[in-house]
């Protein structure tokens, strides 16, 4: 007699394997067509998808983020997922000190709280405005008028050389005395959630990183909750920009900070409700604060009124879910809901034998009782 | 296959780079000098999901020497998907050690949900995969507020959901993952065992690891140290019950064993077989029967 | 009489707080809002001695502070300044388990859990504080005999049901869920729970308030009974005169965080002496 059920199961992981990848590869089949997708496709066409990736990977990688995409085909969850689990592999050999995000090569930057912002505003590529509408004509898009789109932009474009800095928005309000004055000191290691686990309470430091590598939608929807009622953060955007921020590391002979290379980034400042004077002080606006790699606008609104949110928690008590640190920290990670989620498909015959085993012998206590 | 070589010359043997080894055996020495407590670690992100035994891989990855003979286990089998994938995995990341299916032979094992019936030995290492590492989250949702209730052994909530039980169904209803106190202190979940394998954490001449890669704890029972499941004096602690309607124990349909824990088995007819969950024990029962029978193997 | 209870210069503030604090409040500024931090003073300087058996009443209108000396020493709130001492009785506590002597403030926070399940009693005024709404009435009591580290389940029951009886609560619900009792069985449960392991004291914040009166009268009524025969110490907060009268031997009249009068509860009722307590004793009338 063989053992029964659970034989096989090293030829079941290759099967499932193969058929996965026959999916992916399928287009070859007919007459030659379709080829595989370049990473460099995925890396200009879907650049957002790219973006994504990299920022709930935690790793700026965009190379592998594409390759990650293309082999998980196009599961954001689990493209990010291999991106992190690559970065496990990695030591951490050295940080950057604090990097400043006045120096960011922008190419997008608006400010809601004021019309006129000291260096402009810059709507900068945003689909904010656009239609949506189906573009039926890109159903079957040549290659000649792909090609013709991008030179005419290119050619109709005034040369305009811009800033190396922007001025930030708070800096002006900080002038003026109505936000409150910067306490951290510089130099203040910031916590790394790859190296250390988070136990209650946790700095600022903390919460930041661990939503600034969170999967975009957990973290919208818990920042919407507190948008729509459960909390009241109301918050201004004082000022949304996207750029390349210069990576500065110091040098290994000299020990001079050398620009090592540049991210893209999406940061986002709000200002929220003020709160009443402390003790000799004049009443303040509060801040939130969101950053993440890549261009994502959605995730760095949704943490950075979440980061107001979570100080109001830390310092008085969460009223709700979206000011309940460990709530909102526990929870927003991708790779950990995913990963928790998908674990339900596994195998549980000797939990459940032991639940079966427990139901019956409750049931014939009752029947013996009846 | 030269996509594979390609895929794994590019990691560390071990997958896991050493910082983070040591990391991780800095945190087992924690767990192993503090029986039962939950020692928080940073833990790292595995090519595979989370709850499918990160945790576990985690500390065998970082234990595991080349000359390591590794068994790994998911339901009491070394052939189920995920023990395999997992054995696979360790395979390729580290070359150079050996696996086995025989409790007897191995050095380490990796586990979901069973410990093996044969008792194991002091030169063995057993490491269980823990979905929910905090036996005090059915009553407390804070880790904050529960890590001050392990500190002063605070557990009289989970005891009264205990008592609870018994006025609602006159058994304490806990199947499996249950209650267990470590030393007379700490109170763990000793991840989703059976009660039937509960036992086999007191005393033990083997040292047991257990590890939650999501929740980022590890903990241990090390040998020779008290574990008692929470329990009343007058209603005690009890396994699964394997006897059938006229009070027989059931026995095993493939090896005849009656003191190992079952898998209830549906046939299409809807009549119920039973065997072996542990199925090297399955198996080694069957080998002594035939050998006691002078046939071969 | 032993001495059970000494608290000296009880104090409690809300806020960062600033020198000028304790001056621009209390009754004489009217108020327990400091003007300059905005930090409410909620008690200060309270001192008080509880002995052996004797129920002191701790009156005053909300906001005077009286809430927050129980919850101070019952460990609820830890307070800003003050001491307070718990002479445990040697012929009631386990053995082992006393020091005799308690300096409640500078336990640390497993002994004083420890003493809070053990020895100590609370009845909140409003059962969810005092109740696990989602376990049975017998469960809430057994939560307590656990605690006290009471293992047999037989043991636990007997004891939850003649608790259940003495407060006259009705057996046949000890398996049912508090939150579909009424308010007055509700109190009844938090007496049973409070008394599960025999303190020798008892706090009692405001436990007859919102309910019925003939309820109340049957409450206070139980209370005096276990009072007498059990000869639990016990704090009673109340703005109620009728519970002052009615409960206590000596009271505490409090206002904006401060004493403003201590005595025997008769002369303080037929003879005060601060104006205020002139004015609540007449309102009463």
């Amino acid at each position: 007699m063989s053992y029964v059920a659970i034989k096989g199961g090293g030829c079941a992981i290759a099967g499932a394997a193969a058929v996965t990848e026959y999916l992916r590869t399928e287009q070859g089949l007919a007459g030659g067509a379709g080829g595989p997708l370049q990473i460099e496709a995925i890396l200009h066409q879907l650049r957002h998808l790219v973006d994504r990736v990299v920022s709930e990977g935690g790793v700026y990688h965009p190379q592998f983020a594409a390759l990650a995409i293309k082999q998980s085909l196009g599961d954001t969850l689990e493209a990010a997922f291999a991106l992190r689990a690559w970065r496990s592999t990695r030591p951490r050999l050295t940080a950057t000190p604090p990097l400043d995000t006045s120096r960011m090569r922008l190419i997008r930057r608006i400010s809601s709280a004021f019309k006129e912002i000291p260096g402009g505003q810059m709507l900068g590529p945003t689909q904010d405005y656009a239609l949506r509408l189906l573009r039926l004509e890109l159903m079957d898009e040549s290659p000649e008028a792909f090609r013709a789109m991008a030179r005419t932009w290119l050619e109709s474009c005034p040369e305009a050389r811009l800033p190396d800095t922007f001025p930030k928005v708070l800096d002006a309000l900080r002038m003026e005395g109505l936000l409150p004055p910067i306490t951290a000191t510089l130099g203040e290691t910031p916590f790394d959630i790859t190296r250390e686990p988070l136990i209650f309470p946790v700095a600022r430091s903390a919460a930041l990183a661990t939503m600034s590598r969170a999967e975009t939608g957990s973290l919208l929807a818990i920042a919407y909750s507190n948008m729509r009622g459960y909390g009241d953060v109301h918050p201004t955007v004082a000022e949304l920009r996207v750029g390349y921020l210069p990576v500065l590391l110091p040098h290994p002979v000299t020990g001079e900070l050398t620009e090592a290379g540049e991210v893209l980034m999406t940061e986002c400042e709000v200002v929220a409700m003020f709160e009443p004077a402390v003790a000799g002080g004049k009443p303040v606006f509060t801040i939130g604060y969101g950053a993440c790699f890549g261009h994502n606008e959605v995730k760095a609104i949704s943490m950075a009124i979440l980061d107001r949110a979570l100080q109001k928690g830390m310092q008085d008590g969460p009223a709700n879910p979206s000011e309940d640190p460990e709530f909102v920290l526990l929870h927003v990670d991708g790779v950990d809901s995913m990963g928790f989620a998908s674990h339900y498909k596994m195998p549980h015959y000797v939990t459940f034998q032991s639940d079966l085993d427990r139901l019956r012998t409750t049931q014939q206590k009752s029947g013996d009782l009846a | 296959m030269n996509a594979m070589n390609h895929t794994t010359t590019a990691y560390n043997f071990g997958f896991l780079d050493e910082y983070a080894k040591k990391e991780v055996r800095r945190a087992i020495l924690k767990a192993i000098a503090i029986p039962g407590y939950q020692v928080p670690y940073a833990s790292r992100e595995m090519p595979m999901g989370r709850g499918f035994g990160t945790g576990g891989l985690q500390l065998t990855l970082s234990l595991i020497g080349p000359d390591e003979v590794v068994k790994i286990i998911d339901q009491g089998s070394d052939d189920s998907v995920n023990a395999v994938n997992l054995r696979q995995f360790i395979e390729m990341t580290c070359p150079g050690i050996s696996t086995t299916t025989r409790t007897t032979e191995c050095t380490l094992i990796q586990s979901r949900h069973r410990i093996p019936e044969r008792p194991l030995t002091a030169t063995q290492i057993i490491i269980l995969q823990v979905p929910y590492p905090d036996p005090l989250v059915v009553v407390e949702p804070s880790e904050d507020k529960r890590k001050t209730m392990h500190g002063e052994a605070d557990y009289s909530r989970l005891l009264v959901k205990l008592y609870e039980d018994i006025v609602k169904f006159d058994e304490i209803t806990i199947s499996h993952r249950y209650p267990t106190r470590i030393n007379g202190h700490y109170v763990i979940d000793p991840s989703p065992i059976p009660r039937w394998d509960v036992p086999k954490l007191h005393d033990s001449a083997a040292l047991i690891l257990f590890g939650a890669g999501r929740e980022k704890k590890i903990y241990a029972v090390p040998p020779h140290t008290k574990a008692e499941p929470l329990a009343f004096s007058d209603v005690p602690f009890r396994v699964e019950d394997f006897r059938d309607a006229a009070g027989q124990r059931r026995a095993c349909a493939r090896c005849g064993s009656k003191d190992s824990f079952l898998d209830e088995f549906v046939s299409d007819s809807g009549s119920k077989t039973y065997q072996c969950s542990d199925s090297d024990w399955c198996d080694g029962q069957l080998l002594r029967a035939a050998q006691a029978q002078g046939e071969p193997a | 009489m032993n001495k059970i209870l000494e608290v000296r210069n009880l104090s409690k503030i809300y806020g960062p707080g600033c020198p000028q604090c304790l001056d621009s409040t209390g009754p004489e500024s009217d108020t327990n809002l400091c003007p300059h931090c905005r930090s409410v003073v909620a008690i200060h300087g309270v001192s008080f001695d509880l002995f052996e058996g004797e129920i002191l009443g701790v009156m005053g209108e909300s906001g005077s502070g009286k809430s927050t000396v129980v919850k101070a020493l019952y460990f609820d709130q830890a307070p800003s300044g003050g001491e307070a001492i718990f002479y445990d009785s040697p012929a009631n506590a386990p053995e082992g388990k006393h020091d005799k002597q308690h300096n409640l403030f500078a336990l640390n926070s497993a002994q004083q859990r420890w003493l809070r399940n053990h020895r100590f009693g609370m009845v909140y005024q409003n059962p969810n504080l005092g109740l696990n709404f989602n376990i049975s009435a017998g469960g809430n009591i057994a939560e307590r005999l656990l605690m006290s580290d009471l293992m047999d389940y037989g043991a636990i029951r007997e004891r939850a049901k003649a608790l259940l009886e003495r407060t006259e609560v009705l057996l046949s619900r000890v398996d049912d869920l508090p939150k579909d009792f009424s308010g007055g069985m509700q109190q009844r449960v938090q007496i049973a729970k409070a008394l599960a392991t025999q303190p020798p004291l008892l706090f009692l914040d405001e436990v007859t308030t919102g309910l019925d009166l003939s309820v109340q009268a049957r409450i206070l009524d139980l209370i005096l009974e276990i009072q007498q025969e059990l000869k639990t110490a016990m704090v009673v907060v109340t703005h109620d005169l009728g519970v002052i009268r009615l409960l206590t031997g000596r009271a505490i009249v409090m206002k904006y965080g401060r004493v403003i009068e201590t005595g025997l509860t008769d002369q303080i009722l037929e003879d005060p002496q601060h104006a205020y307590t002139q004015r609540l004793v007449a309102s009463a009338l």
